[in-house]
């Protein structure tokens, strides 16, 4: 396996864009699964995803939902997994939508995390998350793989789903791209 | 002189500071490079008020916590003689304040992830502000793109698969040689029926 770059954190001035990879197999499969959280939150999130990466000026990376498509799919978990690590400009480009999608989803991310909503409520929004997330795990992702299989379990979903709910409410603010481009370089 | 007053609001928390711009390092009217005081207010908890050394404080046990909660590390920052002290709490975040002043019990809060999202996002707001140029180092909230240390426990079970192996690898080559070979075995009866033969031939010429 040959050696991994970090990538650089949008705050280091230096940033250059190369085609070399960038990101390991758990940063690669963290992001992808952010991504279908924010589909599990919104409807259509892909498409409300391609409008907010024409406005952020990176729709040369995500011009199309197919094209998005194809960068997601380096998630070795992916039922048609690609083979090949995406490129620093990719990843910074999937990192700067989650962060932007995250601001807008924070208020929706504020109710699901916190313990102050009634209990009721939340643990209704909790069931339908789950149950969505898992439709879509079992429609993307490869069921053979035992850390699939492991995730479909009912507890290990929810832990899992909140670990990712948090990261992405994190992730948004001023400095949220910081904090999920470390993360993404801390687990891998 | 200037007072500039600032404030930073998310949702359930509001940071607000006080300071004077440092016109040594030729900063405008505007800016703020000197903090005087600070207040914190988190929805349902007391004011919490400081100067910039409890600030500073509370940013570098703050980053570092969420950084390694993130990573699946929950572990406590902040020692008992730290002023600021957070650490895993149930499902929540404990922050334990010590006053400098004596006969005052340490004040200790608990924040569900949503509030803690909130406190963060309002520290950003005031790292981030261009308004402020304070000459802190920030050396835990720089995130240099270092893998953290996560793996620092021993444990047995890691090692248990290579250990299975080693013994499995041994037990198989050891069955080998408990299988006789013929050849050896018919080689060396030969040579000693050719030694004996030899032996007897030089005692009886």
């Amino acid at each position: 396996m040959h050696s991994l770059r970090a990538i650089e954190t949008p705050n280091q001035s230096n940033i250059s864009i190369s085609t070399q990879p960038c990101i390991g197999r758990r940063g690669l499969e963290r992001l992808d699964f952010l991504l279908l959280l924010i589909e599990t939150i919104q409807i259509n999130g892909v498409g409300t995803m391609l409008n907010t990466s024409r406005s952020l000026g990176i729709e040369n990376q995500f011009n199309d939902s197919v094209q998005l498509w194809k960068t997601r799919t380096h998630n070795p978990l992916r039922k048609s997994a690609r083979r090949g690590d995406p490129s620093i400009k990719e990843v910074k480009s999937l990192i700067e939508l989650i962060s932007i999608t995250a601001d807008r989803l924070y208020p929706l991310l504020r109710q699901l995390l916190s313990e102050k909503e009634p209990y009721h409520i939340t643990n209704e929004r909790w069931i339908n998350l789950d149950t969505r997330f898992k439709d879509l795990i079992s429609e993307r992702m490869n069921l053979r793989r035992r850390s699939v299989q492991k995730l479909l379990q009912n507890d290990e979903t929810h832990s899992f789903l909140r670990e990712l709910v948090l990261l992405l409410a994190l992730s948004s603010g001023p400095d949220g791209m910081n904090r999920l481009t470390t993360n993404i370089n801390d687990i891998r | 002189m200037l007072n500039l007053v600032y404030v930073y609001d998310q949702n359930s928390a509001r940071l607000q500071v006080e300071g004077l711009p440092d016109f040594s390092r030729a900063q405008t009217n505007e800016m703020v490079g000197i903090v005087s005081s600070w207040k914190l207010q988190i929805a349902g908890f007391p004011q919490l008020e400081g100067k910039k050394e409890h600030l500073r404080t509370l940013l570098d046990v703050i980053y570092p916590y969420i950084r390694y909660y993130l990573s699946g590390t929950k572990r406590s920052f902040g020692d008992s003689c730290s002023s600021v002290n957070i650490s895993p709490y149930d499902k929540g975040h404990q922050i334990i304040l010590r006053s400098s002043k004596k006969d005052i019990k340490p004040l200790k809060i608990i924040l569900d992830d949503a509030e803690l999202v909130d406190l963060v996002t309002c520290l950003d707001k005031f790292i981030k502000d261009p308004r402020v140029s304070l000459n802190w180092p920030y050396p835990s909230i720089n995130y240099s793109p270092v893998k953290l240390n996560l793996d620092n426990d021993f444990r047995l079970t890691n090692f248990v698969p290579s250990i299975l192996g080693a013994f499995s690898i041994i037990l198989f080559s050891a069955m080998f040689v408990l299988i006789p070979n013929e050849n050896n075995f018919v080689n060396n009866i030969l040579n000693l029926h050719n030694k004996t033969a030899v032996e007897s031939n030089e005692t009886n010429p």
